[in-house]
């Protein structure tokens, strides 16, 4: 079931598009003065241009907005603010990366069980830990099963991993990304996702007891 | 003595105006939701820019977080909310003179309706009025990650209230 586009065809009031309405744009004008707003939406520039502009071409930072966001409607992005619409938050560094995880953990996976149509929950024996205080082990990992969406970790019982986790309420721990909130331990080393460009820090991955 | 505008409120008026831009109509889109009034929303969503312009003014920080912050604090002071989102659809639907919801977006809309409300804000947070996790943090006062893990909630709580729902609709 695709949770996300059922509720978003359900939208009463779809996600904004094209320009300020005539009304917003005069209350816009009304309050910085007409030197410095722009009345109506300007052509779409390249983001490349938006490097080019100071601060104050306001003009031109608007059509940059609009040019980015605003023929799409919310769009994609990291999770600092972006990720709008994004079924799962993409961390384009390290420091967000590790700081988006309660814990930072080197674990043996056990045998998952189905907990609905689209989650598993396995017991995960803790080897080390990287971040946060250590649990008692073993603790219970809740991630999206396998093959059930665009983006699944594909964790498999048995394998050592490091996992980078949130603590729910529940008492279960959840993969912060299905994409970036995993790496398979192999050789002492740790392999991510293809997808995911982040490594570990130096000081994660030496509290785990591994070389890369 | 009058002095031109200068560099420091020029800059201030460039940020506010992308500010502005981007967030204007999402801010009006979110109250629209809440209040199936467009009218309603759009004076409600002057409000808050003209708030958030004195506060730049007076050298505060104002992001996306704090405009969805500040609505959500005037819609409770001013608003009561619609009782179910299907009659806030159907306003919204009529008002606009679209079509009413089809009957699964009705099982969509009863299915929210049935999740505590917890849930349901996170849902709609994220998936209607388009707020990344950091944003959505800001209006439940917890972090973005905490966002991702009540989502993770709420989209199997809607499972289970959806297939009840299809059944009822």
């Amino acid at each position: 079931m695709r949770v996300k586009s059922l509720i978003r065809n359900a939208n009463p009031v779809p996600p904004p598009a094209g320009p300020l309405s005539d009304r917003a744009a005069r209350e816009l004008a009304a309050l910085v003065g007409p030197d410095t707003a722009p009345a109506r939406r300007a052509p779409a520039r390249g983001p490349r241009l938006a490097l080019a502009v100071s601060a104050a071409a306001a003009v031109i930072a608007a059509a940059l907005f609009f040019g980015l966001r605003g023929g799409d409607g919310p769009g994609e992005g990291g999770p600092g603010g972006g990720g709008v619409m994004a079924d799962e938050p993409y961390y384009g560094t390290t420091a967000e990366l590790e700081r988006a995880a309660d814990v930072v953990l080197r674990v043996r996976l056990g045998a998952g069980r189905p907990v609905d149509d689209a989650t598993t929950v396995a017991p995960a024996r803790v080897l080390a830990t990287g971040k946060g205080r250590a649990p008692d082990s073993p603790i219970e990992v809740a991630y999206s099963t396998p093959g059930t969406g665009p983006e699944t970790a594909p964790l498999t019982a048995g394998e050592e991993y490091v996992l980078l986790l949130s603590l729910g309420e529940d008492g279960r721990y959840y993969l912060v990304s299905s994409v970036q909130g995993w790496y398979e331990v192999d050789g002492g080393r740790t392999v991510g996702d293809e997808d995911n460009a982040v490594r570990l820090s130096p000081g994660v991955r030496e509290a785990l007891g591994l070389a890369g | 003595m009058k002095t031109s505008r200068t560099r420091g409120d020029r800059e201030r008026a460039a940020r506010f105006t992308a500010l502005y831009h981007r967030d204007q109509p999402r801010v009006c889109a979110y109250v629209h939701r809440r209040t199936g009034d467009r009218a309603a929303a759009e004076e409600l969503t002057a409000e808050v820019f003209r708030t958030a312009w004195e506060r730049m003014a007076a050298g505060q920080d104002v992001g996306t977080g704090w405009l969805f912050v500040t609505a959500r604090n005037l819609l409770s002071n001013h608003h009561r909310s619609l009782a179910r989102l299907t009659e806030l659809h159907r306003a919204v639907a009529d008002a606009c003179g679209r079509a009413p919801a089809s009957a699964q977006d009705d099982a969509v809309l009863d299915a929210l309706d049935r999740l505590p409300s917890a849930h349901r804000e996170v849902l709609q947070l994220t998936y209607w009025d388009g707020l990344g996790a950091a944003e959505a943090g800001e209006l439940l006062g917890c972090s973005a990650s905490a966002v991702w893990v009540r989502l993770h909630r709420a989209r199997k709580a809607f499972r289970a209230a959806y297939e009840l729902s299809r059944e009822l609709v």
